[in-house]
């Protein structure tokens, strides 16, 4: 039976604001609201899409992670994925689970249940890592399509369009296979209160990494995460001579958000990346401060 | 007539305590009952167009949930329909379903028949029954004895459930008719596109 699975991981809201720990050793994560990975949920989507067309029939959703996962996986079901897989890691093992862990434990899976596709999201919007799917891939020995913004299923091939710098890439690639979503794949669902309801009688299973013999052992040691620069304030202009900024210093310079660069960057997942301007724009005028993404979305949702 | 003030004051008071009770604090099961499932959907159609499979018949909805299975059977001039849902609540919207379609409340039984010793039913109906392995395991040999011991006719909705679909009762099947969903029970449904009613044929 053609199946796919599809990973969806828990991290922090992408409305939340990031805070360091004051011993740097992480961000702050209790008593912080969660959801799926934004690209996830993407990933999730197109999956359903595919067993619309009925080019496939089943969707298992597998996230790894304590139990709160479990809520994510619901949230897949309830978008319409067939079944869940709970991977059950805590604690220590939880804190140090990386892309090479779970790209065991995604590649076990997908022979287990002889998934014919593997759908991820490109990368996650709290670390950043974008591994996941290439060394899933690889694992697998399976082809890769990665930051597909297209997918289309031809017999035992499938097409996808890739995001690639400056253009688009349209590759034909053999099945079983990985592909990571891009942003544009398409628009996910919301999960509605009808289809919430459903998945509750949907199943989720548990399983533990040792019983699909992947070992956890992780060979990276976060020495330090530290917060993005603070962002200069804007200087107020008294004068004529101060309407004709000269100091980039004094003016608010767009373009050079708080969170660029940082170590727990949201990542601009929702919109294309800012064309990069020759020199700062400048606004002179104590304007008012840009709102940042987090604010924004605050009033959308 | 215009409502006193105090009146609506009392009104929203005493529906305060309902309205901030917590969800957890609900007493009764979830209300699976109040969702016309897709299998049971395309079941109910497959009845109503073709009567002559209930007519005259005692028939049993096994997991009749709102009942519009049983309802449809009893519409088509079934002689004696048993709505059976272990869900209490699931009677009582039996029953008042059956009101909306000018029917007698049917007889409804909320003990597990699964696995029982098999009474004479000429059909049984399932709508949306196959959605979970091991209820499908069990489901799988009482149906089979079912019909090895009275000759019952067993109808089964499905909207293409992995758990039916790739079941080892799926060879047994014999698809009667299929149903696209509408768009707006597709909505509901996110994922499925369509409804098959299958007749189980264990001698297949």
């Amino acid at each position: 039976m053609a199946r796919v699975l599809v990973g969806v991981k828990r991290v922090i809201d992408y409305a939340v604001k990031i805070r360091v720990k004051p011993d740097h050793s992480g961000v702050v994560t209790d008593g912080v609201k969660h959801s799926m990975n934004p690209f996830c949920e993407i990933a999730v989507e197109e999956a359903v899409r595919l067993k619309e067309k009925k080019v496939i029939k089943e969707v298992v959703a597998v996230s790894c992670g304590p139990q709160q996962v479990q809520e994510t996986i619901r949230t897949a079901l309830a978008m319409g994925a067939d079944r869940g897989i709970h991977v059950e890691v805590s604690g220590k093992d939880y804190e140090a689970l990386g892309p090479l862990q779970v790209s065991k434990i995604l590649a076990a899976l997908a022979k287990k249940e002889e998934a014919k596709m593997v759908i991820l999201g490109k990368q996650a919007i709290d670390d950043d890592c974008n591994q996941t799917g290439q060394m899933t891939a690889a694992l697998l020995d399976w082809p890769q399509g990665t930051f597909a913004s297209e997918v289309a299923v031809e017999g035992d091939t499938v097409k996808v369009v890739r995001e690639i710098d400056g253009g688009l890439e349209t590759i034909k690639i053999n099945l079983p296979a990985v592909v990571t979503a891009d942003l544009r794949l398409n628009t996910p669902r919301y999960a509605t209160l009808p289809n919430i309801m459903k998945a509750k009688k949907k199943k989720i299973a548990k399983v533990k990494p040792a019983d699909l013999g992947v070992d956890l052992t992780s060979r990276v040691e976060v020495l330090r995460v530290d917060e993005p620069p603070q962002r200069q304030a804007g200087g107020s202009g008294t004068g004529v001579e101060s309407e004709e900024c000269t100091d980039t210093q004094e003016g608010l310079c767009l373009g050079d958000g708080p969170n660029q660069g940082g170590p727990v960057s949201h990542g601009d997942w929702d919109k294309p990346e800012p064309e990069p301007g020759p020199e700062p724009l400048c606004v002179c005028d104590p304007a008012p401060p840009v709102s940042t993404e987090s604010e924004q979305w605050d009033t959308v949702l | 007539m215009p409502i006193s003030k105090t009146k609506i004051g009392r009104f929203i008071r005493q529906n305060q305590r309902r309205l901030l009770t917590r969800p957890d604090l609900w007493p009764f099961t979830d209300p699976y009952w109040a969702i016309y499932w897709p299998g049971g959907q395309a079941l109910t159609r497959y009845v109503l167009n073709n009567p002559g499979v209930a007519r005259n018949k005692k028939v049993l909805d096994l997991g009749s949930g709102c009942g519009a299975s049983a309802i449809a059977a009893k519409i088509s001039g079934a002689a004696y329909v048993l709505a059976n849902d272990i869900d209490p609540v699931a009677a009582v919207a039996t029953k008042l379903n059956c009101e909306l379609n000018n029917l007698e409340p049917l007889p409804s039984l909320t003990e597990d028949l699964i696995g029982s010793k098999p009474e004479g039913w000429d059909l049984i109906l399932l709508g949306d029954m196959f959605y979970e392995e091991a209820l499908a395991d069990s489901l799988h040999s009482w149906l089979g004895r079912c019909i090895q011991t009275h000759g019952t006719r067993v109808l089964i909705g499905d909207p293409g459930r992995a758990q039916l679909e790739s079941h080892s009762i799926r060879i047994q099947l014999c698809p009667l008719a299929q149903y696209e969903l509408p768009e707006a029970v597709r909505e509901e449904n996110y994922g499925l596109t369509s409804s098959t009613v299958w007749r189980y044929r264990p001698e297949l």
